[in-house]
């Protein structure tokens, strides 16, 4: 069997190509090792291809992928495991993950090290990730779990706990070696510790094959399931972090959205201090059946709040509070502690959805088990537990009040994905069905002969949505597969960049895979392969640089493997194109007005693939406006839909908001002070005890905005002479502009194109529509590009 | 501090700068972008309107940098390689959550061979590197500033020391 191993959650560029023997034994074939700080999505792919090359391999060789999964730097991390994805599902090979501590320990213990000794790797932040190790002839022995920590607690700990002699390795030993010579000696213990040479501080090619191979025999490799391999992060995101803090105290009030305003049904968040007289009365509705010894009481359920191995969850509609779950992470297994529903909302699976999302939490936390215990009489419970992948270890006799037994469950983390339908041909393990995952009906056949080469598969990840699709030649999509994280992101109102990031971490493969599936069934070969493909075009800018590369690394780890060209496409030319999927006649020379969460902008196309851009915002994006307007009224996100249907009955003449630059004599936009006069109406209004009539206010708001739109718009077609005029961007949905809009260029001669109401959103379908343009034109990117976050259109790429 | 070993707190110092125009502020920054090493690291903070960008203009000089020297404000950081050494210019005025930083490599970048500016620092103490320089600028009159300079760890100490020889006279004085 032959593995290749690659490990970026560090400074270490560490890459291996092994044959692993039946017996667990491997040799290397060959191994790259070197420092690429800042470099490991650049050099990642063509690396690999010169280690297979010079072992005069190709790609299909391989029979495994092992990747390491940190604890690292998040984007470090993020990149090898999508280009592994990549790798492993395109070729149908299992994936595992290895930790990258363990890899290191492997190396020390090749070293020929026997004892004691600890591996801690820098954690930035004035932190890093401590394991402690023990060395017997046949291989390192895992003493501790992974975690995060300071410095001088770690150091202090290991000090006072050395009883032999101690070596300390790791990245962290740069910065805090002297942390460690400090603690030992203020414990007197000073001899016992040996501070490592360097290059037993980083993860190498051979220790990642070493530990893979050592899991392997002792059977505690994962399943190998490419979609459900992710990095071990141990916190947080620090939207979510910051948030649990909150929470926890009483007297600031929680961001975001208000759940008495939030339009829309069940609201999933983590428990704050204001839930707890609410949730102890859930509990005791829940409990009430001669159970009543399960409840939480309000004591209880505060004395949990604020403390880092908990998580609470709570499910809210309208306000009140239907159904809370609590788990407490010890020592990587977190232990549900509670799932409560009240009686009139059981059976609608909100209990699974808060089940998994304190399981999710806890996986971020770094636990890898979970357990929990469950009445032996309810079965429906059981039910759901089995269903989420946990198994009946033994009962705990008369746990319950009354002298019912407890069933004591437990599973691996992640839980077992909900059911989806099963790719043939794929490696092992289920298809990955991704949460919020839509397969949209905007297949598009502009020609009806059948397969028209080439197939290109579009990959999108540039900001909060992780979609995929598939064009032939000819221009028919063939697939557009989208999965929204917007419930991520809602009560933080607005996109939470590293959230954004680990959830295309999570969503990538299973996308993709759909997006073959779908475009194979419409095809009519339903054994479309990844290697029946002719290029992969990725998004590659403008965009948050850490969702970006995860898509661009996919794609990258996806064509090398399966030998497909690799196309980079600018997310904004993606929305002038996307003007193409709905008036395929349209022609340049034509004005392009971008309007979204990120961008606001008027851009004049003289060609396909030649773009002017005329003006830009000064400050905030429409969409930005939008969102914080609607943050500020406690609306909910994203604002644009919500403050747009209140504005439909609102008068849009009630408040005179200002309209910026409006006569500058040019087509820049300014945001920023509308967006303020706005929050100074509103706070004003409350001070003087007057109540808001949202309407007016959104109408108002809405009616500035489209008034500055509409006007520098008309300018720039005048300007140009253009004759076609297309809308793009997230804001595109508004109706009020695009009637505004409709009515003023179609006035003035101008033929407007508006993108449906579902391609609005960020979507691949446009990414495959430039894609195919670049595929004609002969631009293919090589292995080693890189993601922007500002690029610009004007320049050609 | 408390991770601070005592043999750096011992060498921890302060100097201070009195500057009386815009112009002055440049030159300032400039002494320090010429003075600079790989891996230095300048963290500015004062008031709106205090001086941080030009301050980091006249760094951006002192290196050699050639390009245009613009507020990174809505990009986070601004990459100029120009000069004789990468220089990095970060605002974190807009910085909602830390692991944004994660996401532009921040911290890569800091511990990188360049030279690295950083405004509003002084905002995520937890973020700044090992060693680095401490700029605060006061605003004293409609033009006056004091720069307080303070060095956080050897090497940001030996290129202060380094400046102030070369400013000669203009130091107020030192504050060890």
């Amino acid at each position: 069997m032959i593995i290749l191993a690659l490990d970026t959650s560090t400074e270490q560029l560490a890459l291996a190509l092994a044959r692993v023997h039946d017996d667990g034994g491997y040799e290397l074939l060959a191994t790259h090792d070197e420092p690429a700080p800042r470099r490991a999505n650049t050099q990642l792919v063509p690396n690999i291809d010169t280690l297979m090359a010079s072992c005069g391999l190709t790609a299909s060789a391989l029979d495994r992928v092992a990747c390491g999964r940190g604890p690292g730097s998040f984007t470090g991390v993020r990149i090898g495991i999508a280009t592994a994805k990549g790798i492993a599902t395109g070729l149908h090979v299992p994936l595992h993950g290895i930790s990258t501590l363990d890899a290191i320990a492997w190396r020390v213990h090749a070293s020929g090290y026997r004892g004691d000794f600890g591996v801690v790797d820098d954690a930035m932040r004035g932190e890093v990730y401590p394991v402690r190790y023990s060395s017997a002839e046949k291989g390192p022995v895992r003493q501790t779990v992974d975690s995060v920590a300071k410095p001088d607690v770690i150091s202090r700990m290991w000090a006072e706990d050395a009883t032999g002699p101690m070596l300390v390795c790791g990245d962290g030993l740069k910065k805090y070696g002297a942390v460690f010579a400090a603690a030992f000696e203020a414990c007197g213990k000073a001899d016992l510790l040996t501070l490592a040479e360097d290059d037993l501080n980083h993860v190498s090619g051979e220790g990642l094959v070493a530990a893979f191979c050592d899991a392997s025999k002792k059977n505690m490799l994962d399943s190998g399931d490419a979609g459900a391999l992710l990095p071990l992060y141990t916190r947080l995101s620090d939207a979510e972090e910051n948030e649990r803090k909150r929470s926890a105290s009483e007297s600031v009030p929680k961001s975001g959205v208000a759940d008495e305003r939030a339009i829309g049904g069940l609201i999933l968040r983590p428990l704050s201090r204001r839930d707890v007289p609410s949730v102890a009365a859930v509990e005791r509705a829940a409990f009430i059946d001669g159970a009543s010894g399960d409840a939480w009481s309000e004591g209880m359920l505060e004395d949990e709040l604020g403390r880092e191995d908990r998580i609470w969850w709570v499910a809210s509609e309208g306000g009140e509070i239907v159904a809370c779950c609590g788990g407490w992470v010890v020592d990587g297994t977190v232990h549900i502690l509670d799932v409560a529903v009240v009686p009139e909302r059981r059976n609608e699976g909100i209990a699974e959805r808060l089940v998994r999302r304190v399981a999710h939490d806890a996986l971020d936390l770094g636990a890898t088990r979970i357990t929990l215990e469950v009445r032996v009489d309810n079965k429906a419970a059981q039910a759901l537990y089995s269903k989420l992948g946990l198994e009946e270890e033994g009962i705990r006799p008369h746990y319950y009040p009354g002298g019912i037994d407890a069933c004591i469950m437990s599973g691996d983390l992640p839980l077992a994905r909900s059911t989806g339908a099963r790719r043939a041909g794929a490696a092992g393990g289920t298809r990955a069905a991704v949460a919020g995952m839509e397969v949209r009906d905007s297949v598009v056949h502009v020609d009806t002969s059948s397969e028209v080469h080439p197939l290109i598969l579009a990959i999108e990840t540039s900001c909060d949505e992780t979609a995929a699709a598939l064009i032939d030649g000819a221009g028919n999509l063939h697939s557009d597969v989208l999965a929204s994280q917007i419930d991520f992101h809602a009560r933080f109102g607005g996109v939470v960049p590293e959230i954004a990031s680990r959830k295309h971490t999570e969503a990538i493969v299973g996308v993709v895979e759909e997006a073959l599936l779908v475009a194979g069934r419409d095809l009519g070969n339903p054994q479309l392969d990844f290697r029946d493909l002719d290029a992969i075009a990725v998004t590659t800018r403008p965009g948050l640089v850490g969702a970006l590369v995860v898509g661009l690394a996919f794609a990258k780890g996806l064509a090398w493997v399966c030998d497909l060209l690799l196309i980079e496409v600018d997310h904004l030319e993606g929305h002038i194109y996307a003007s193409r999927l709905i008036t395929p006649d349209i022609e340049p020379p034509m004005i392009a007005l971008l309007v979204s969460g990120g961008h606001t902008m008027l851009v004049h196309a003289k060609a396909w693939g030649e773009y002017e851009i005329l003006g830009e915002t000064l400050d905030d994006a429409v969409g930005e406006a939008f969102d914080k307007v609607a943050k500020a009224l406690g609306l909910g996100y994203p604002g644009g839909p919500i403050l747009s249907k209140l504005a439909k009955d609102g008068n849009p003449r009630a408040i005179d908001f200002p309209r910026a630059m409006l006569h500058s004599g040019d087509l820049k936009f300014s945001l920023s002070g509308l967006k303020t006069a706005v929050i100074t109406y509103i706070r004003a209004e409350e001070e003087a005890g007057r109540a808001l009539d949202l309407r007016d206010l959104a109408a108002s708001f809405q009616q500035a905005v489209i008034d500055v739109q509409v006007a520098k718009a008309l300018t720039a077609v005048k300007q140009t002479g253009a004759s076609e005029f297309c809308l793009g961007g997230g804001v595109a949905a508004n109706p009020a502009l695009r009637d505004a809009l409709r009515l003023k260029m179609e006035k003035q001669g101008v033929r407007v194109t508006l993108p449906s109401l579902s391609a609005c959103t960020d979507n691949a379908g446009m990414i495959a529509a430039v894609g195919l343009a670049r595929y004609d034109a002969g631009r293919f990117s090589s292995f080693d590009c890189d993601a922007l976050a500002h690029g610009s259109i004007d320049v050609a790429y | 501090m408390s991770r601070m070993t005592e043999s750096v707190r011992k060498v921890l110092s302060t100097m201070k700068f009195d500057i009386s125009s815009p112009e002055e502020t440049a030159a300032l920054g400039q002494v320090f972008g010429a003075a600079s090493v790989p891996g230095t690291c300048l963290v500015l903070c004062g008031d709106l309107g205090a001086g941080k960008t030009n301050f980091a203009k006249g760094v951006a000089a002192g290196l050699g940098v050639t390009e245009a020297v613009v507020s990174p404000t809505f990009n986070i950081v601004q990459e100029y390689r120009s000069g004789r050494l990468p220089f990095y210019h970060f605002d974190l005025y807009r910085l909602n959550f830390e692991d944004e930083l994660e996401q532009i490599d921040y911290y890569a970048i800091i511990e990188d061979e360049g030279v690295s500016l950083i405004e509003w620092g002084d905002k995520f103490p937890a973020l700044l590197p090992v060693d680095y320089l401490l700029v605060t600028i006061i605003i004293t009159g409609s033009a006056a500033r004091t720069f307080e300079i303070e060095a956080h760890g050897e090497r940001s100490l030996h290129l202060l020391m380094e400046c102030a020889a070369a400013l000669g006279g203009q130091s107020s004085g030192v504050d060890a």
